[in-house]
């Protein structure tokens, strides 16, 4: 099923949903709190970083969950389930792709979730034209389009903001109890990467999102930087439950759009430490995380750990 | 091999639901591609044999492209970017292209942009001033424009398909373009042509390398080209020699204090050379309105870099 709102709708549907949306049953991290969504009991797997290499990638993603304590140490019975698709682009190896989507999807059905749904204010088209939205449908899962339109965002002051002092982010995740982050990591020609951190830009409003690139961007190299903080900052703010990102095949040049070149590790990487998890995958294509700003930044400023001699990485083909 | 996108290129979508998509009022794409050019470039159906266009296309222009690249908009901006036209192919078999012909500025950031699209390890390809064909996609300049022609799959009958849209849009746009004078100050001896790559600001800059976060570095344009053991030459412009001048001390000023670097030496002839925290050395030198930086090669390759710029 695919939905689209513009504000009329939502606004109907949002009444409709009355209580919880009233009592901001947060999907999204309040300031300083714990990550949304952490399912029953909130399972803390040995593994920080779980790493699933193969050809079949939908069986990757599954390992790579399992590796983590499984679907249920995030979903509970009952639980409602965003999650968050990179549809940025069509272009071979800049979106994730569509077995790994349908794999985390069956998955959090199979945990007995009463809804999994992928939410999005990227156009209709993008969806179609990568796939996706047939891979949403076959999954049993709904696509939920949002028009760019502000007044379906919701200002999120960020505690700690040190450039970004409010996000906006799509009100929909509001009424969801979980939210799965599923980034494609690739090149990414601003700040050289993207990866957990960024993908949430997709969830923050598009005009929010021009904020974090500077006016005087083409003058001051602080710009690169402003737009690196602006995406910690964001991280404040949203905290997703797990991260499933895909690494399988991906763009190394002329990012975040592409078309680029291919690298092919054939990985999927999970994890809940999303700085960790960034670290981890940047260095597939050789660069270092003390030299991305925003994994810097995010270790520095507590989000979560670059050294990744420091965490638990598990490794495993499938 | 790209999952869900080989062969899914739908079109039809409802106009409402387009404009809800974009933002923008039904149509009004289509009235913002009146008088741009750029769709009349576009071949038709059966110019390239078997492939025709699918859906309507789509113009963007200025800060429009955001909107259709969204956050990777800025390197484009940097180099110059006026207007893109995108339209989608269906061809023989179901397979699916789609090509974007982007108008900059001028040649230069043409040629600017295909350098910064186009990668090293494609196949030279005999259209526009150049072109490159990837196991994907092809990128080419001719004039003011970069046309990229995009497949969905890596299979050779698509890359046939390819060229041959390749080769009716180099007939249509019917402009060559020369590169900046500054690429051929660039010691031909040696160099690996295809890595020749033309820099108009930091964004393009920084994606050659991150040389320093605590300062800024001002020029006009640049030029890198890779050499043998993969060292790399990179030539940044200045208005003149008293900012080259000053583009050099502040450079060297970071070479010996950063904390990325260590091992900074002055060297006989004006050069300064250090080697950051993987080992990678740095040289610098200054000529004219020229900064010159070696990456990766040494004292005396540096050196005989250096003495090689024309």
């Amino acid at each position: 099923m695919t939905a689209k709102y513009g504000r009329r709708e939502f606004v109907r549907k949002t009444a409709a949903l009355g209580a919880s949306l009233a009592l901001g049953k947060s999907v999204l991290a309040a300031p300083g709190t714990d990550r949304i969504g952490a399912g029953p009991g909130g399972t803390a797997a040995a593994v920080d970083v779980a790493v699933a290499m193969g050809d079949d990638y939908g069986r990757a993603a599954a390992r790579a969950v399992e590796m983590l304590g499984g679907m249920t140490g995030f979903v509970g019975r009952g639980a409602k389930v965003a999650v968050l698709a990179n549809v940025q682009s069509r272009h071979p190896g800049s979106f994730t792709k569509g077995e790994i989507l349908r794999s985390v999807l069956r998955l959090a059905k199979d945990a007995g979730a009463a809804e999994v749904a992928c939410l999005s204010w990227q156009p209709v088209k993008q969806w179609e034209d990568t796939g996706l939205a047939a891979v949403v449908r076959e999954a049993g899962a709904a696509l939920k389009i949002f028009e760019r339109d502000e007044a379906l965002f919701r200002p999120i002051p960020v505690a700690d903001g040190r450039a970004l002092t409010e996000a906006r982010v799509l009100t929909a995740f509001y009424d969801y109890d979980v939210f799965i982050n599923m980034p494609i990591t690739k090149d990414h020609a601003g700040n050289k990467f993207t990866g957990t951190m960024k993908n949430l830009m997709g969830l923050n409003s598009p005009a929010n999102n021009r904020l974090f690139h500077q006016a005087n961007w083409q003058t001051d190299p602080a710009a690169i930087a402003h737009l690196d903080q602006c995406i910690v900052d964001l991280n404040k703010a949203v905290r997703p439950a797990l991260n499933v990102v895909d690494a399988a095949e991906f763009i190394t040049t002329n990012g975040p759009f592409g078309p680029g070149e291919l690298l092919k590790p054939r990985k999927v990487v999970a994890g809940v430490d999303r700085v960790a998890v960034d670290a981890y995958c940047c260095g597939l294509w050789g660069l270092r995380p003390e030299e991305i700003i925003m994994i810097a930044r995010g270790s520095e400023q507590g989000l979560g750990r670059m050294d990744l001699s420091k965490v638990r990485v598990e490794e495993a083909a499938v | 091999m790209f999952g869900g996108a080989r062969g899914l290129i739908a079109f039809g979508l409802a106009a409402i639901a387009a404009a809800a998509a974009f933002g923008s009022r039904p149509g009004q794409g289509r009235a913002a591609a009146q008088g741009s050019g750029l769709p009349e470039m576009m071949p038709a159906a059966g110019e390239a044999e078997g492939w025709r266009p699918d859906g309507d296309h789509q113009v963007f222009r200025g800060d429009d492209l955001f909107i259709y690249i969204n956050g990777g908009a800025d390197i484009y901006h940097e180099y110059g970017f006026r207007e893109v036209a995108v339209q989608d192919y269906a061809g023989p078999g179901g397979r699916a292209l789609s090509v974007e012909i982007f108008a900059m500025a001028d040649p230069a950031a043409a040629f600017g942009m295909f350098t910064f699209k186009a990668g090293p390890r494609g196949r030279a390809v005999d259209v526009g001033a150049e072109g490159r064909l990837e196991s994907y996609y092809l990128n080419f300049w001719a004039g003011r424009y970069v046309v990229t022609i995009t497949g969905f799959d890596e299979e050779a009958a698509t890359r046939e398909g390819i060229l041959a849209v390749a080769r009716v849009l180099d007939r249509k746009i019917e402009t060559a373009g020369e590169r900046p004078a500054l690429a051929g100050r660039l010691p031909a001896d040696g160099l690996n042509p295809a890595s020749v790559q033309f820099i108009r600001g930091p964004l393009g800059l920084n994606n050659i390398h991150v040389f320093f976060t605590d300062r800024r570095i001002n020029f006009q344009d640049g030029i890198k080209g890779e050499y043998r053991n993969g060292a790399r030459l990179l030539l940044l412009r200045t208005s003149g020699p008293r900012n080259a001048a000053a583009l050099f001390r502040s450079m060297s000023e970071g070479f010996r204090t950063s904390a990325r670097y260590r091992s900074f030496r002055a060297l006989e002839g004006g050069h300064v050379e250090a080697v950051d925290t993987r080992g990678l050395t740095f040289a610098a030198a200054v000529r004219d309105d020229l900064v010159l930086v070696a990456l990766g090669a040494g004292t005396s390759f540096a050196r005989s870099l250096f003495e090689r710029v024309r």
